[in-house]
């Protein structure tokens, strides 16, 4: 299995402000696979994401991505397995202000030997003609496409992406989710995302629900549709 | 793949332009200006010492009352190993200015002390003449003018430096130099001849055959080089007393010949005339004889004798009286004639008037002691009453024994003996040291200066980092997230601040040697009479400068950042950035104003940059009171010197010279060396005093010493503690024991019983070196004084230290007000930029700008405000603290710490205009934001 999540706890706070976020978490997902994380606000999804991401530390339990356990790795070895192996994109697209649509996607190229070709990147992004603009001129769906850009050029192993149509319209969602697919089918890599948009389920290879720290949901989607006959 | 994050920074740089500019052009200022000095300083003292080879500078130089003969000066290089060269000189009043030039013939100097031409040309004509260069500035000399020297017109042909005179003391024991009055001039050997000055001193240079090693040596040397002045001198002088001594005996012979000619031709009148008066006498008696007893006699057969004893009879008179009456006198007078004659030729006989002149040998001060001592008063006694029998003529015989008493008084003139007026070896001339000694004495407050503002500028990038981080919180995160490294987001921050360091370091340094270094030439040539000068690398300055700035800049800026981004990368992404865990919101009493609160909440959100410009207001002050404090420092100082001086005039003298004037007293004086761990150097006066002094109002303890205020304090010495102070020159180490302080702030100084001075040093007992006193003593001739140290001299001190120090005293001022508006600047910048989305909600929602301004504003107002009047306290004590603990040991002598209240309030005033500025500014900044920035999304 590539992506092994075993009896991961999580817990935030102490004595009566102790807050279980995620009380035994058991998931496998497999290479390529689009995994959509499903669940209500406080559900331990983000924070589930976090872990896989190595940003976050389990209590218990591991997580062990082709093999090798997070757990075992210390800080160094965790950037080294976040800069090898992984995308993020977040809701909030955290572009840096004074680069370029090009250079921001050159961020997340650095990070690889061998990152993908930007310029066919950016036109796969629809963001070729804007590439020389800075952020703040464009629209919050050009700035995820060019977080999305940021976190795929340097061809991870595993996208992550949290809540990243949570802060656009209904096309611009779709378009970005229709990306994503693209993405996915194009470069093969892992998604796993995080959404409360119960719609998105079905564009997943593998929907898991989570709701107060638990799953109550793990099922492999075999009526898959595309990200562009999501309605919602 | 280079990394796409490094095209941020030219961005960052022109989207924030004015404050990099800003920043970097204090820098570049502090950094030239201090690159300038030790540049400056650096070059001068290189080119001050190869000066010393390329003008040949001499060793030492010797100055004697009268020309010496060429063998004699031979001879006394000869025996001290060392070459002396003629730099005889005239000193003459430019116009009857009132001042003293002392000129000198280019001949001499072109084997030593050799002439830099600063501008114009060296003289050629008879009535030509070069000038010191800062004499020639003083008193508005140009070249081409034309001056009036010993009555002559003279042209100034061009400005010089003379190596051995860098510095115009025109007494070496004067206590600072005045280039107003004095300097120092060359002129052609024919036109100095043609000067015909009658104000000529006979001084020579000397110059070792063999260069001392060191100074220690030198000195050695200098000890054996007086002892053979000594000799030599005595030798010489010795034979001139004798050859006057002898020409003294031999007039002596003359006259001793001469007074016993006239004494036997003064008897020889006197014997015949009272011969010639007993024949008459006798006739005149046998004339009395009538012829009865003619008769009488003849019949009793009486001899010639009995004849005239019978006649003799019949006048009742004795013979004397009958011869005295023949010669018109008295028997009594003729009684005395008789004696003095008798005693005349024993006198004579008994006085040693003639025969070998003595040899001389003088006395260790040179003076010639008589040794003819005659007493003529008997003979002058007996010819005196030879003189009044008016039987002789005695005018030669008196006229001869005038002359013999004159002789037999016969003092030597001093002024025929070769005698030294002033000996001054190279390392002890002010002319030549003075110079390296005050420039040495700047460097560490330039260091400190450097030092303090870079740190400064160091919390300000890392204050600007620290924002930068916050607000791109969310971006790191997702960098870190993305799997970029720690090191390389503090790489990509500490970019900037190390960025605008070099850039500044480059600028500075190039502006140091190109601008800052003349300005800071122009502050040392405005002192010293200095040899042309050439901007040379300076290894120091560029590590003091560069370097070092960087390295503060650089480890400053990773403590701050690395501390910032230890944050795991999910708190970047949540943008909780505190380390701690979330405190509650201070509650505020809604008693108090909204507004009011709404300033406290923005007191409390920018609590590090208030912080930040607490920090600098707090330097920038500590800068500006510093550059405050000297002036009235200087005066009070100056003050306290006139108030503790120990009496109006403290005479040294050249030799033990006794007074009958009264209200004086005796003390003795000599100097060690306090070398104290963590301390340079200082010179330390010990002074001898008498039991129960007049002047020295405090008891001596028995056995003890008292320590002059300035030396307990910089040394932090109490009673009891023992002091232990070097003869540098013999290493001979003296310890004391203190026994209390004694206010006297002219110099470092210890004072201790005379006695026990005495026995210490291995004085005789009735030695000692001057006197003090509060009147003139008028019955010491000049020559033998040294120097009379009065009011005006001690205080010459801080007028001097005011006049080098003042212009870099203005620059702290300007660079304390520039710090203070620079940090006011940036930081209320800052906290404007930080409220942005704030200020644009505001004005949404209805605020006007004047409101606005007057929340934003007036908070950090009241800051600046309590900053400047809180930390004066501090600025006391750091300032204190430097002065203490740095400049005390960095720098010798000793000044005391006095910050005049005046000080503060300057500062404080200018604090207020700073704000004043900046506010302004901050005012057309809040006025020109967008109400849109409300609505941006945070990136």
């Amino acid at each position: 299995m590539f992506i092994e999540i075993n009896n991961v706890k999580k817990h935030y706070g102490e004595g009566d402000s102790r807050v279980d976020v995620l009380k035994g978490i058991d998931i496998q997902i497999e290479k390529g696979e689009m995994c959509v994380l499903l669940g209500p606000s406080g559900s331990g999804k983000s924070t589930l994401l976090n872990i896989i991401g190595g940003i976050d530390e389990a209590d218990e339990g591991y997580i062990s991505i082709n093999g090798e356990k997070t757990a075992n790795m210390n800080e160094r070895g965790l950037t080294e397995y976040r800069r090898k192996h992984l995308g993020y994109v977040f809701q909030m697209y955290n572009l840096i202000p004074n680069l370029n649509i090009r250079e921001n996607i050159e961020v997340g190229a650095y990070l690889s030997d061998k990152p993908l070709n930007t310029e066919e990147l950016l036109h796969t992004l629809g963001l070729y003609e804007h590439r020389h603009k800075l952020p703040n001129q464009l629209s919050g769906g050009q700035q995820q496409r060019c977080s999305i850009g940021r976190a795929i050029v340097k061809n991870p192993d595993i996208l992550l992406c949290d809540e990243p149509t949570g802060a656009l319209d209904y096309n611009t969602s779709k378009e970005i989710l229709k990306l994503l697919e693209d993405i996915n089918k194009k470069y093969g890599n892992t998604i796993i995302m995080v959404t409360h948009n119960d719609a998105i389920k079905n564009m997943a290879d593998r929907v898991i629900t989570l709701r107060d720290g638990v799953i109550r949901k793990n099922y492999k989607n075999e009526n898959k549709i595309t990200a562009a006959e999501l309605e919602w | 793949m280079k990394n796409p994050l490094r095209k941020r920074y030219i961005r960052e740089l022109k989207s924030d332009f004015g404050k990099y500019l800003a920043i970097a052009l204090f820098m570049i200022m502090l950094i030239g200006l201090v690159s300038g000095y030790l540049v400056a300083a650096g070059s001068i003292e290189k080119t001050f010492y190869e000066g010393w080879d390329k003008y040949n500078v001499e060793d030492g130089h010797i100055t004697f009352s009268l020309e010496p003969t060429a063998e004699v000066m031979s001879k006394i290089g000869k025996e001290a190993g060392a070459t002396f060269y003629d730099l005889q000189y005239a000193e003459e009043d430019i116009d009857d200015k009132g001042t003293t030039l002392r000129i000198f013939r280019v001949g001499d100097r072109n084997k030593i002390d050799g002439v830099c031409l600063m501008e114009g040309n060296m003289p050629k004509a008879d009535n030509e003449i070069v000038i010191d260069r800062i004499f020639a500035n003083n008193n508005s000399l140009s070249i081409g003018d034309t001056v009036t020297l010993a009555g002559k017109h003279i042209t100034v042909t061009g400005y010089v430096a003379l190596v051995d005179y860098n510095c115009l003391f025109e007494n070496n024991n004067d206590m600072m130099f005045n280039a107003n009055i004095f300097g120092v001039a060359v002129m052609t050997d024919e036109g100095y001849e043609a000067l015909k000055s009658d104000h000529i001193f006979w001084n020579y240079a000397w110059k070792y055959n063999e260069a001392p090693v060191d100074e220690k040596e030198e000195n050695a040397r200098f000890e054996d080089f007086i002892d053979v002045i000594e000799e030599m001198i005595k030798e010489y002088d010795t034979g001139i007393v004798q050859a006057e001594v002898n020409s003294i005996y031999d007039r002596a012979n003359i006259l001793s010949a001469e007074l016993e000619n006239e004494f036997e031709n003064a008897s020889s009148v006197l014997e015949n005339k009272i011969s010639d008066a007993t024949d008459e006498v006798v006739a005149d008696l046998l004339k009395l004889l009538t012829d009865e007893e003619k008769i009488t006699l003849y019949m009793q057969g009486a001899s010639d004798n009995e004849y005239f004893a019978y006649a003799l009879a019949k006048q009742n008179k004795k013979m004397d009286e009958l011869i005295a009456d023949k010669l018109g006198t008295s028997a009594e007078t003729l009684k005395a004639f008789t004696d003095a004659a008798e005693n005349l030729k024993d006198e004579i006989d008994s006085m040693s008037l003639s025969g070998e002149a003595p040899v001389i040998s003088l006395d260790e001060d040179a003076k010639y002691d008589n040794e003819m001592d005659m007493n003529l008063n008997p003979l002058r006694d007996v010819i005196s009453k030879l003189d009044a029998t008016g039987l002789a003529d005695v005018t030669k015989l008196t006229g001869i024994i005038d002359e013999l008493e004159e002789l037999s008084e016969y003092e030597f003139d001093e002024n025929k003996l070769l005698q030294v007026d002033n000996l001054l070896p190279k390392y002890q001339n002010k002319s030549v040291t003075y110079c390296m000694d005050d420039m040495s004495s700047d460097k560490p407050m330039f260091i400190v200066f450097d030092y303090i503002v870079v740190v400064i500028l160091a919390f300000v990038f890392a204050v600007n980092a620290s924002s930068t981080i916050q607000k791109e919180a969310g971006v790191i995160g997702t960098l870190r997230a993305s799997g970029y490294t720690k090191a390389e987001m503090v790489r990509h921050f500490l970019f900037m601040p190390l960025l605008i360091s070099v850039i500044a370091a480059i600028i500075g340094n190039v502006l140091g040697y190109t601008v800052f270094v003349n300005m800071m030439k122009g502050v040392f040539y405005n002192s010293f009479s200095l040899a042309t000068y050439e901007s040379i690398f300076n290894c120091e300055a560029f590590i003091i400068t560069t370097v070092i700035p960087l390295i503060l800049m650089a480890v400053i800026n990773l403590y701050m950042i690395i501390s910032k981004l230890k944050l795991s990368p999910i708190k970047f992404l949540r943008r909780d950035l505190s380390k701690k865990k979330k405190r509650r919101a201070v509650l505020l009493n809604k008693k108090i104003a909204f507004i009011s609160r709404f300033r406290l909440r923005i007191l409390f959100q920018n609590v590090s940059a208030y912080a930040v410009m607490i920090f600098g207001i707090f330097c920038g002050s500590v800068i500006a009171v510093f550059g405050f404090m000297f002036g009235p420092l200087l005066s009070d100082y100056a003050d306290l010197i006139v108030e503790e001086k120990i009496c109006d005039y403290q005479y040294v003298l050249m030799e033990q010279n006794e007074t009958e004037c009264e209200g004086v007293e005796k003390y003795c004086i000599t100097s060690l060396e306090m070398e104290m761990e963590g301390f340079l150097k200082d010179d330390v006066s010990i002074y001898g005093i008498e039991d129960n002094s007049a002047y020295i109002t405090k008891e001596i303890p028995t056995g003890e010493v008292l320590i002059s205020e300035g030396v307990a304090k910089k040394y932090k010495l109490k009673n009891g503690d023992r002091i232990t102070l070097k003869n540098p020159y013999n290493d001979k180490e003296y310890e004391f024991i203190v026994g209390g302080t004694y206010a006297y702030s002219a110099a470092l100084t210890v004072f201790m019983n005379i006695d026990e001075y005495r026995q210490t040093f291995g004085e005789k007992e009735d030695y000692f070196t001057g006197y003090f006193s509060n009147r003139k003593i008028t019955d010491i001739d000049s020559k033998d004084i040294a120097a009379v140290i009065t009011e005006s001299d001690l205080t010459k001190v801080s007028d001097q230290m005011l006049n080098s120090m003042g212009e870099f005293m203005s620059l702290f001022k300007f660079f304390g007000a520039i710090m203070l508006a620079l940090l006011m600047y940036l930081m209320t910048k800052q906290i404007i930029e930080k409220n942005t989305q704030s200020i644009a909600m505001t004005k949404i929602l209805g605020f006007r700008n004047g409101e606005i301004a007057g929340l934003y504003l007036v908070m950090t107002g009241i800051v600046v405000i309590a900053s400047l009047l809180l930390t004066m306290p501090l600025t006391d004590g750091i300032l204190r603290f430097i002065f203490e603990n740095y400049l005390y040991k960095e720098v010798s002598g000793y000044l005391p710490f006095i910050v005049s209240n005046n000080c503060y309030i300057y500062t404080f005033a200018i604090g207020i205009a700073c704000f004043a500025i900046v506010a302004a500014f901050m005012i057309f900044k809040i006025g020109r934001i967008e109400k849109s920035e409300a609505l941006k999304n945070v990136e």
